[in-house]
């Protein structure tokens, strides 16, 4: 990190290690890979000529500058939004071209599996579908989350907690029309 | 004066639980040492949902192309250049055809990419190196030693007009 803003050259280990990352939160909140790919760029270059302004602070050096990322991320999805908005939006499972098994049974049972997951998710609000997504897909601790939604770690945990009761009652209506 | 900790509200506290299962929930699906997953209390159903998003909700990668071509961006803005007059257009080597390990989206239309001067792709380096590597390195086969004997052979053999 420190090379990286001594020397801009250095940056592309971190672009490596966290081009997936922003582009998953990305494909996820706007459903289209082109448009996913357009905000990752204009992430990483924002990040790039911003690095000597980034202020690592102390505890977990490579959290915080993901979570700086990540910041940076949140605008520019906001403001991709602002003109994803003026389009209709796919469905999250049609943006998804998944083909992860060769046996087609376990093909299709994965693609159910993940139509399911998407599906529940989809449905949810704004907010709670950004905090599940950086919590289950990111991994990321309750903390991070917090300083990238610019919420308390306290609203952050109610805030999934409220996404996983959605999630759970929307399962349990898609069981209930299964039968 | 209370030096006690002003109670939760009962969302919180239940938010808390969900937390502290998803963490071990989490680091139980993450390679390495697995921690001990106690029983929860909270509703079996979103106990159930918190499994299906853990197991189900994969994290994408761009295209091979897309990141490459990204770097390469990134390497000439932080090398404070673009192409130079001497570069030339090209298209981006395929892709290699090993399955990815995470569900990759379909590629985007072929781009173009510079290369010249400093940008170069990884491939374009690696195809370089492996070609001056086989150039260099003694044959260890008979046949490819008379191989190269008879290609040195034509080559240093003057040449006759006809």
């Amino acid at each position: 990190m420190e090379a990286a803003r001594r020397d801009p050259r250095a940056f592309e280990p971190l672009y490596r290690k966290y081009v997936g990352q922003v582009y998953s939160f990305a494909l996820y909140e706007l459903r289209d890979h082109h448009r996913a790919e357009d905000v990752t760029e204009a992430v990483f270059l924002r990040a790039l000529t911003a690095l000597p302004r980034f202020d690592e602070r102390g505890e977990g050096a490579d959290s915080t500058f993901r979570v700086w990322l990540f910041r940076i991320a949140r605008n520019a999805l906001a403001n991709e939004r602002r003109h994803v908005r003026r389009h209709p939006e796919a469905p999250l499972d049609a943006a998804f071209d998944v083909a992860v098994l060769d046996d087609p049974a376990a093909r299709a049972a994965e693609r159910e599996a993940l139509a399911v997951a998407w599906r529940a998710i989809d449905r949810l609000p704004e907010d709670r579908r950004r905090a599940l997504v950086l919590r289950f897909v990111e991994e990321m601790t309750t903390s991070e989350i917090a300083a990238i939604l610019g919420r308390s770690e306290g609203a952050v945990r109610v805030l999934i907690h409220r996404a996983l009761r959605s999630v759970a009652a929307e399962l349990g209506r898609d069981r209930d029309e299964a039968r | 004066m209370s030096f006690l900790r002003p109670a939760r509200r009962p969302a919180e506290e239940e938010a808390m639980q969900v937390d502290l299962y998803l963490e071990t929930l989490l680091a139980a699906h993450a390679p390495g040492p697995r921690g001990i997953v106690d029983e929860p209390t909270f509703d079996p159903g979103e106990r159930a949902a918190a499994q299906l998003l853990a197991s189900r909700l994969v994290r994408f990668h761009p295209s091979f192309r897309f990141e490459e071509a990204l770097a390469t961006r990134l390497r000439a803005v932080a090398g404070g250049r673009g192409g130079g007059a001497d570069a030339t257009v090209t298209d981006f080597p395929a892709p290699p055809t090993g399955v990815p390990a995470t569900p990759r989206p379909a590629f985007r239309d072929r781009r173009s990419i510079l290369i010249g001067g400093a940008i170069a792709s990884g491939f374009s380096l690696a195809g370089v190196a492996l070609f001056a590597w086989r150039v260099a390195a003694p044959p260890r086969t008979p046949f490819g030693r008379a191989a190269r004997a008879a290609h040195r052979g034509r080559v240093s053999a003057p040449k006759v007009r006809t």
